[in-house]
């Protein structure tokens, strides 16, 4: 993941590389020693002007996600943070992306929306509030929620903003936050580094023209200026009343959203998702040992390329050999989802048989009376 | 009335033949001649007085029903006067003349104990029969000849077509882009007309289109300064090469009697006309709006300030002075903006200078040197704004700290917005730390 995500990286520098207007003489250059970016462009005079763009991508992150269920079916998401120690920069960004729905202790307006547009002093206040006691952040962090980006992000607080961070060789947890929605995997999710007070980028006058090619090629390269790592975050919905065939629907369709990436398979995931059909048809058929059998089909499926994958808090890794023989299978995090989600479909269908159990057995008690 | 109408029934009818032997022997003899009548203002009078050497047409006292009827006789002006109903008064007053025997006047008749009357009369002396017609606007030099029979007028006209110019396409445009057209040409009878060459050309609007704030009127784009603002220019054809705009065309008619064109706007936003002549036509003219529609004026919150203690931030009197617009969905993530700059600076709200002007497009800053060129970069679609960064210049106030400058765009970036900072006239590229004249955010939405 961390090759591919790197290689497409390198093919937008190449091409933003490679770009130049032989008329104009504008263009975009990355200097390979520095990692940044040179930009000459035709600015206010006739002349040409030139700036530096430094990128906040010189950093190594890697960020492993734990989801764990408790007893009242709100699953807590905790996440760690690790910075190559080859980095250049300080991680200070971190953007969860993809989180649709409100998470534990997400406050909405009093008409029940929630705010993407705060304009009154005390109710961004109260949100704030709200937001300091849902989302949980290590010492010197600050946590936020933003609905209209569908995020939950972090970066150090003001106090240590200058000199904070996880810099190189160093790892940091506490981030996390509590939902009732099931983990997927948020494709989009980012990291970014550090640039200092001199490398803040900037223009020596009003920079290139809207409608200049260069315009756009930098728009492009400032707007990917970050890391993306692929995340466990909350993004299936439990339906509401409990139906485990419309569960096991989402937890399809997100499955499919991995395929033709480097997380799972497509022949594999064509392979699950048959056995996860058959046991949505059962359910809905009333035929719940069928449809625990055929959940149980695709979790050995999984077990067979991971191992520990019933270990939620931790993400015990495969030995290097293993990896090597199912990475092109299903990714580990993919198979740790997936595995979650299908026990979250068991737990909930037992409690709701021994529910129905319980009823039919005070209903009976009531008739002998 | 009938004596007058006997004394010139003889001279009616010589005129009559006179008029068609003139029209027939000046034309081609196979030239059509057309019937054109007219009533005659004594259809109008209510009543009539002959006089010695004049009659007098009273007209209808109803001071609508006059206005109306005043509209058919161009040359005649009318007023009216009320009467004084004590006193007995004849007043002649000469209104006007228009140098053909006719005048205008008003008279106010009042008897004591009959009711207040007032009319406006005129004074035709009897060598003009022709006066009780009106002149006419098409063919001039062929006037009207009474005929009392009918009480109406008449005149014999060649048949040449009247052809009237009809633009096709929409009239508003963003700039800088090309705006197809069509122009048709019928004549009086909705015929087209192949052949025809029509000559186009464009200019800017200088009439108020739609007012905005503080005086600023539209369709000048939101430019007070307005000297040699560009006009756009056209393609010929339905086809457009870039920079190959010229700034006429002569468009010749097709089979339908159409012929299509575009009209390419510059950068700069503004009110345009384009007016279309040919031979026989009547002028036709488009409106053209170049604009970037639905921007909204920022409204005030108590989030980020407009104004300072100099007044709105970014104005340049006589140039722009009206520079807070942006797009509705901007105005959204604005706010999103300085609630994230209250977070890191509490107490503390942003002040913000130049957005984009009332219709979006060019925003010129360099008027006095090079005026219609050197935009603001991307300050011309309502979704970017500048926000005061501290800076070595006079316009301090309320500036966001170099201290929170790396702490600012971080947060800013994280919530999806692409911000740096500009400065001015600066050979510097170290970031204008060092060269901080005239340094702001500029922030994109």
């Amino acid at each position: 993941m961390r090759t591919f995500s790197k290689l497409c990286a390198g093919i937008v520098v190449m091409a933003i590389t490679l770009y130049a207007q032989a008329d104009s003489g504008e263009s975009i250059v990355l200097d390979p020693t520095t990692g940044n970016y040179t930009i000459t462009y035709g600015g206010d005079s006739t002349n040409l002007s030139q700036t530096v763009f430094v990128p906040a991508t010189k950093i190594d992150p890697t960020i492993r996600s734990s989801f764990r269920l408790n007893e009242r079916d709100v699953i807590t998401y905790r996440y760690t943070v690790f910075n190559g120690a080859t980095a250049k920069q300080a991680i200070i960004g971190i953007v969860l992306k993809q989180i649709a729905n409100p998470i534990i202790g997400e406050l909405p307006f009093p008409d029940g929306t929630f705010p993407n547009l705060i304009v009154e002093k005390a109710a961004y206040d109260a949100y704030n509030a709200a937001v300091k006691t849902s989302v949980a952040s290590p010492l010197n962090w600050d946590g936020d929620i933003t609905r209209r980006l569908s995020q939950v992000d972090w970066s150090p607080n003001t106090a240590t903003y200058n000199t904070g961070g996880i810099h190189p060789g160093q790892t940091l947890s506490g981030f996390g936050f509590n939902s009732l929605d099931l983990p997927g995997i948020s494709q989009s999710s980012w990291m970014n580094g550090r640039i200092e007070d001199n490398e803040i980028f900037g223009f020596p006058d009003d920079g290139p023209d809207e409608s200049s090619p260069i315009f756009a090629q930098l728009n492009q390269l400032r707007d990917n200026d970050f890391i993306i790592r692929n995340t466990a975050v909350p993004m299936i919905a439990v339906p509401v009343p409990f139906d485990a065939a419309t569960l096991l629907d989402r937890i399809r369709s997100q499955m499919f959203t991995w395929s033709g990436t480097q997380l799972i398979n497509s022949a594999f995931a064509t392979q699950l998702d048959r056995y996860m059909v058959a046991a949505a048809n059962a359910y809905r058929s009333n035929q719940p040992k069928v449809g625990k059998e055929q959940i149980e089909s695709v979790r050995k499926l999984l077990e067979h390329e991971h191992n520990y994958l019933d270990h939620d808090e931790e993400d015990h890794e495969d030995t290097a050999e293993h990896k090597a023989a199912t990475r092109l299978t299903i990714d580990r995090l993919a198979a740790r989802v997936l595995d979650f989600d299908l026990r979250y479909v068991l737990k909930r269908m037992e409690r709701e048989h021994e529910h129905d159990h319980d009823e039919g057995d005070r209903r009976k008690e009531q008739e002998r009376r | 009335m009938n004596m007058w109408r006997q004394k010139h029934r003889m001279t009616y009818w010589l005129r009559k033949l006179f008029v068609v032997f003139s029209l027939v022997a000046s034309w081609n003899v196979q030239a059509v001649l057309l019937l054109d009548t007219s009533p005659s203002v004594l259809t109008w009078c209510t009543s009539i007085y002959s006089m010695a050497d004049h009659f007098v047409c009273n007209f209808p006292t109803d001071f609508a029903a006059a206005q109306e009827a005043i509209t058919l006789y161009n040359e005649w002006n009318v007023q009216l006067h009320i009467a004084d109903p004590t006193v007995l008064v004849v007043d002649y007053t000469l209104l006007s003349c228009d140098g053909t025997g006719h005048c205008a006047t008003c008279a106010t008749f009042t008897q004591i104990n009959q009711p207040t009357g007032h009319v406006c009369g005129v004074i035709l002396p009897w060598a003009g029969l022709m006066s009780v017609c009106p002149v006419p606007k098409s063919h001039p030099e062929i006037p009207y000849i009474y005929y009392s029979y009918g009480n109406d007028c008449y005149r014999y006209i060649p048949d040449n077509p009247v052809l009237t110019v009809t633009f096709i396409g929409s009239n508003e445009v963003q700039p800088p882009n090309i705006l197809p057209f069509s122009v048709v040409v019928k004549d009086q009878n909705g015929v087209v007309q192949p052949g025809t060459q029509v000559a186009l050309t464009v200019d800017v609007q200088t009439l108020d289109v739609q007012s905005g704030a503080n005086g600023v009127l539209n369709g000048e784009g939101g430019h007070l300064h307005t000297a040699n603002r560009p006009k756009g220019g056209f393609a010929c054809s339905a086809q457009y090469a870039p920079g190959s705009a010229l700034p006429t065309c002569t468009l010749t008619m097709d089979g339908n009697g159409e012929a299509p064109f575009i009209f390419i706007s510059t950068a700069v936003s503004g009110a345009h006309t384009i007016t279309a002549t040919c031979n026989n036509c009547t002028t036709a003219t488009a409106l053209v709006n170049v604009k970037i529609d639905n921007l909204i004026t920022i409204p005030a919150s108590s989030k980020y300030a407009l104004s300072d203690s100099n007044g709105v931030i970014g104005a340049v009197p006589g140039k722009h002075t009206d520079n807070h617009y942006l797009a509705s969905g901007a105005i959204t993530e604005l706010k999103d903006l300085a609630n994230i700059y209250t977070a890191i600076n509490p107490g503390a709200i942003l002040y913000l200078n130049d957005a984009s002007l009332v219709w979006g497009g060019l925003f010129d800053v360099d008027v006095v040197n090079s005026p219609w060129s050197r935009p603001h970069a991307g300050h011309q679609k309502g979704t970017s704004i500048d926000i005061r960064a501290a800076n070595s210049g006079p316009n301090n106030q309320g500036s966001v700290p170099s201290t929170l400058f790396s702490r600012f765009i971080e947060e800013a970036t994280k919530k999806g917005f692409r911000i740096g900072l500009h400065c001015k006239n600066s050979s510097d590229t170290n970031y204008c730390l060092s060269q901080p004249n005239n340094r702001h955010f500029h922030v994109d939405f």
